[in-house]
């Protein structure tokens, strides 16, 4: 078992040696720096841990890279802390301090008591939470002994992964990383670092800090992933192309041409999953199964937010389960995406008319009547809205 | 723990507050009004006088009374804000020895901070005869825009004055607290702080018990002086195209002109036209001419109205810095006494799209932000947390001359944040590392808080060796940098403590000279 400490570099004539690597091997291939330490690259390569050792030890054996020491920073001791009763510090805000000390050093996630799931707004609140528990004012002028020190780290911290989850970019990549890593360590030799978001980016960029020789192998490895993702294009292969092309930025990110080509697979890629979804909806609604179909149809709208048919879709399924309001807001999306379709303010008709609102379901009704005279489905809904019953008394007619 | 009060130092007028029974009061002074002008003056027979004694002799004694003197404070002699002030301004602004404008009346030489102190130690009195008892503790504010020097001269002041400044706070700050104490909801809200001489926006989130700035932003040098000034201006030209005479070279005839034009501005707030009558205002040949002018409401209006654009312009690079639009603001506040006039109202409900929020005294609010501040951090209130940024980024010049930001501004503080640099010449052993502040690309754009040198970094090629630059700002605002060769973990670190513009020793001494004087009580 290899130290996780040591440092893989490429050797100086790495590139005769480097003979047909799969895109995988590439990739693990263009996260070797000379910086980053082997055990972190077990974490990045998006590999298993065994592969990329296979990986590694044969590299190693064939003289494409080498270890080299890995620049040992010590870590400052932080001085143990106890619990001490005679501070001016509530001994339970002493054990939170002490309980949270130790999340410091793991994932800003853990450290906001969040999830990958969680809202900006339950981000906001834990913030807040955790600032009125540990920002410096709330102990201004008392004797918080040496927890003062931990108690300003801890907000800063703090601050830090509030500001770094709030944008939405920071937080794609560091949820792409965790999701590669489930336990990157974000803790470099010993010491948590302390970037902001441009910086931190800055850093993620920096780990392919390389001699302009080796850059340009890469820039041409890359421009022959591009191809072959255009090739797959023309076959209509997307899932191949895809992944060509997120290799070839892997390999080349300062290339904005390939983030465009991938932005447009991705269409591609999201328009047929879209379409293979709708088929799903629409097979699940066949066979009854209305939750599924609405959880389906949401997933579309999704990819296609303006499909003004699967909003219609989404808007009869809620009703059909009784949730109005949502069924409602969808119908109204349709009218909204699409004026002109009578059959979706029939359907907006028909959700006011079951939830009891008569008169706007009539009004609904009459302006569906209006674009599609010959609709006798209108005009039976139309009749029966007349004769319903209003939920909220005063109609009236 | 003897009791905290709130100051708002204002250019214009001041005003303090104290938490009186568990609610913030804001205190009267002896004449029974809640404001004081921040005016101060040495009579004929030599007495110092302050506040309403002071306005009330201005006219008569314009060359001895100092009023808007915020606007100087912490500025260099140099600079534009002080030689645009110096035009108008009937006292003598002379240069100081640290190249600090300074005030000259009756013979004697008066730094700002020491201005500063003479209103401070008025609202001090103030405090001292309503509650019956010595206060020394204070929380006092500066605009959101204020720089490091500025904040460090008012700090000074109050040092002066005999205070024990807890904390200095932003205006527009502190209204945001006063604002939300007490309510349940959560909000984003916008305060829009248009005072005598300054301009703050900024836009809070409140919540939980917490005010949360978002971002703030705002003109040092942008408020209802420049109203007057500009009204001023309009009075001249009309005046000397009627009788052809300048008035601007006659003190005491700038002073009641100045008075007028204030006067008719505020007139104008509710009435559409007003008069301007300022009989004998000066003599020649054909004996003694009074100015007598009408004004409306729209000449004034187009007078301030570029003026007025660039608050707006302030207010939009706010919310991007939030990232906001005007739609996500749920209430508009407005503070300070310029936000009267109807324009200002008009054109702020133009752009946020809502009428701003009533209730808020636009005068007392700020510094019952401050008394708040003041009982949370003392008595560890536990209703209300401040979160505040810091208003102008941090960082270091370049080597090339660049502004290099390591924390950028409305970044919540206390907060560290570091970045790794490198030589820039071969077997280069030492690295300046020259700590900055502002919003310049350029370095010399922005103001030099510190420098100190990192040496022993081990010879290298260029750009091989990685230092690690840290920058930390406290709760108080204070900075320290500290700088760190990654390979040989030699460090260099220092307390940027702000300058302001007196030294230690002149500090100390003035303060021994301010403890003798006992100020008249105003009637
Ligand atoms: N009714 C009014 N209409 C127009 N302007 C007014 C009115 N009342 C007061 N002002 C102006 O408001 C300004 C003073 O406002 P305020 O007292 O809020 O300023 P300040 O707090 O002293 O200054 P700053 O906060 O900029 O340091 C003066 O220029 C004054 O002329
Ligand atoms: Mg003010």
């Amino acid at each position: 078992m290899r130290e996780v400490e040591q440092v893989p570099q490429l050797t100086a004539g790495w590139e005769d040696k480097a003979s047909a690597l799969t895109p995988e091997e590439g990739f693990l291939l263009s996260r070797i720096d000379g910086r980053t330490p082997w055990g972190t690259l077990r974490s990045i390569a998006g590999l298993p841990e065994e592969r990329v050792d296979d990986c590694l030890e044969a590299w190693l054996r064939d003289g494409l890279i080498q270890l080299i020491e890995s620049r040992k920073i010590v870590a400052v001791p932080v001085g143990e802390l106890a619990v001490d009763s005679g501070l001016e510090l509530p001994v339970e805000v002493q054990q939170r301090a002490l309980e949270v000390e130790r999340l410091l050093d793991g994932s800003y996630h853990e450290l906001l008591g969040v999830n990958r799931d969680s809202d900006a707004r339950s981000i906001k609140r834990s913030y807040f939470k955790l600032s009125r528990d540990f920002h410096p004012d709330r102990y201004f002028g008392r004797d918080v002994g040496p927890f003062g020190d931990l108690l300003d780290r801890i907000f800063k911290q703090v601050a830090l992964a509030y500001e770094l989850l709030m944008d939405p970019i920071t937080r794609t990549e560091l949820e792409r990383s965790m999701s590669s890593a489930p336990s990157a360590p974000r803790v470099q030799n010993g010491q948590p670092q302390k970037f902001s978001k441009r910086e931190w980016l800055a850093r993620m960029r920096q780990q392919f800090k390389l001699p302009e020789e080796v850059l340009a192998e890469r820039r041409l490895r890359a421009r022959q992933l591009a191809e072959s993702a255009q090739v797959a294009e023309h076959q209509c292969n997307w899932k191949e192309a895809g992944s060509c092309i997120r290799l070839a930025i892997a390999f080349d990110p300062w290339c904005d041409a390939y983030k465009q080509q991938f932005a447009a697979i991705q269409v591609e890629v999201n328009r047929l999953r879209a379409e293979e979804l709708l088929r799903e909806a629409s097979g699940a609604w066949d066979s009854h199964s209305l939750s599924q179909a609405l959880k389906l149809y949401e997933e579309v709208l999704h990819y296609r937010p303006a499909d003004a048919e699967a909003t219609d879709r989404a808007a009869q399924l809620c009703c059909e389960l009784e949730e109005f309001d949502r069924a409602f807001e969808f119908a109204a999306l349709a009218c909204e995406l699409q004026p002109e379709a009578a059959a979706y303010h029939l359907t907006r008709g028909r959700i006011l008319r079951r939830n009891g609102r008569r008169e706007r379901a009539v009004e609904a009704l009459m302006t569906a009547q209006n674009l599609d005279p010959q609709d006798t489905r209108i005009r039976d809904e139309l009749k029966k809205a007349r004769q319903s019953p209003t939920r909220a008394r005063g109609g009236k007619r | 723990m003897s009791r905290v009060i709130g100051i708002d130092l204002g250019t214009t007028n001041s005003c303090v507050a104290v938490i009186d029974g568990g609610k913030p009061v804001v205190i009267p002074n002896a004449g029974g009004y809640k404001t004081t002008p921040s005016m101060f003056a040495i009579a004929q027979d030599g007495k110092r006088l302050v506040g309403h004694l002071a306005k009330r002799q201005a006219i008569t004694n314009a060359e001895n009374t100092v009023f808007a003197s915020k606007r100087l404070i912490g500025r260099r002699f140099d600079s534009e804000e002080v030689s645009r002030s110096a035009q108008l301004a009937p006292f003598s602004i002379v240069r100081g020895p640290n190249d600090d404008p300074r005030i000259d009346i009756e013979g004697k030489s008066f730094t700002c901070p020491e201005v500063a102190a003479i209103i401070l130690r008025e609202m001090k009195h103030v405090a001292e005869e309503y509650l019956g008892e010595p206060v020394t503790d204070a929380v006092l504010t500066v605009p959101a825009h204020f720089n490091d020097t500025q904040r460090q001269c008012t700090k000074d002041a109050g040092k002066i004055a005999g205070l024990n400044v807890l904390r200095i706070i932003n205006e527009p700050t502190a209204a945001a607290l006063a604002y939300g104490i007490g309510r349940e909801v959560e909000e984003k809200i916008a305060v829009y702080d248009l005072g005598g001489g300054t301009f703050d926006i900024s836009v809070v989130e409140l919540g939980d018990g917490v005010v949360e700035v978002l971002a703030t932003s705002g003109n040092t040098f942008l408020g209802g002086e420049d109203f007057d000034r500009l009204l001023v201006e309009h009075l001249l030209k009309e005046f000397e195209s009627q009788e052809g005479i300048e008035l601007g070279t006659d003190p005491m005839a700038l002073q009641r002109l100045k008075d007028a034009a204030e006067k008719a501005k505020c007139d104008l707030s509710a009435m559409q036209t007003t008069e301007v009558n300022l009989p004998f205002i000066a003599n020649d040949a054909n004996g003694p001419r009074h100015l007598n002018l009408s004004i409306d409401r729209e000449t004034l209006e187009g007078l301030v109205t570029d003026v007025l654009g660039q608050t707006l312009g302030c207010v939009d690079a706010c919310l991007m810095d939030a990232g906001l639009t005007v739609e996500d603001v749920d209430h508009v506040v407005l503070v300070g006494g310029q936000t009267r006039m109807p324009l200002v109202q008009e054109l702020v409900s133009e752009h946020f799209g809502q009428r701003p929020h009533r209730g808020v005294n636009p005068d007392e609010v700020v510094a019952v932000g401050a008394c708040i501040q003041g009982s949370v951090l003392t008595e560890n209130g536990g209703d209300v947390l401040l979160l505040d940024v810091t208003p102008l980024s941090l960082g270091i010049a370049t080597f090339d001359g660049h502004f290099a930001t390591l924390i950028s501004r409305n970044s919540t503080v206390p907060v560290v944040k570091s970045h790794i640099f490198t030589t820039t010449r071969d077997q280069q052993e030492a690295v300046k590392i020259r700590v900055m502040q502002g919003e310049g690309e350029q370095a010399v754009e922005n103001d030099l808080l510190g420098e100190f040198i990192l040496n022993n970094i081990p010879r290298a090629r260029k750009g091989e060796p990685e230092i690690e630059v840290a920058f930390d700002i406290d709760a108080n605002g204070i900075v320290s940098v500290s700088a760190r060769d990654l390979a040989t973990q030699s460090e260099q670190s220092i307390t940027v403590s702000a300058r302001g513009t007196l030294s230690e020793e002149e500090l100390e001494q003035i303060m021994v000279e301010h403890a003798e004087f006992e100020l008249p009580k105003e009637k």
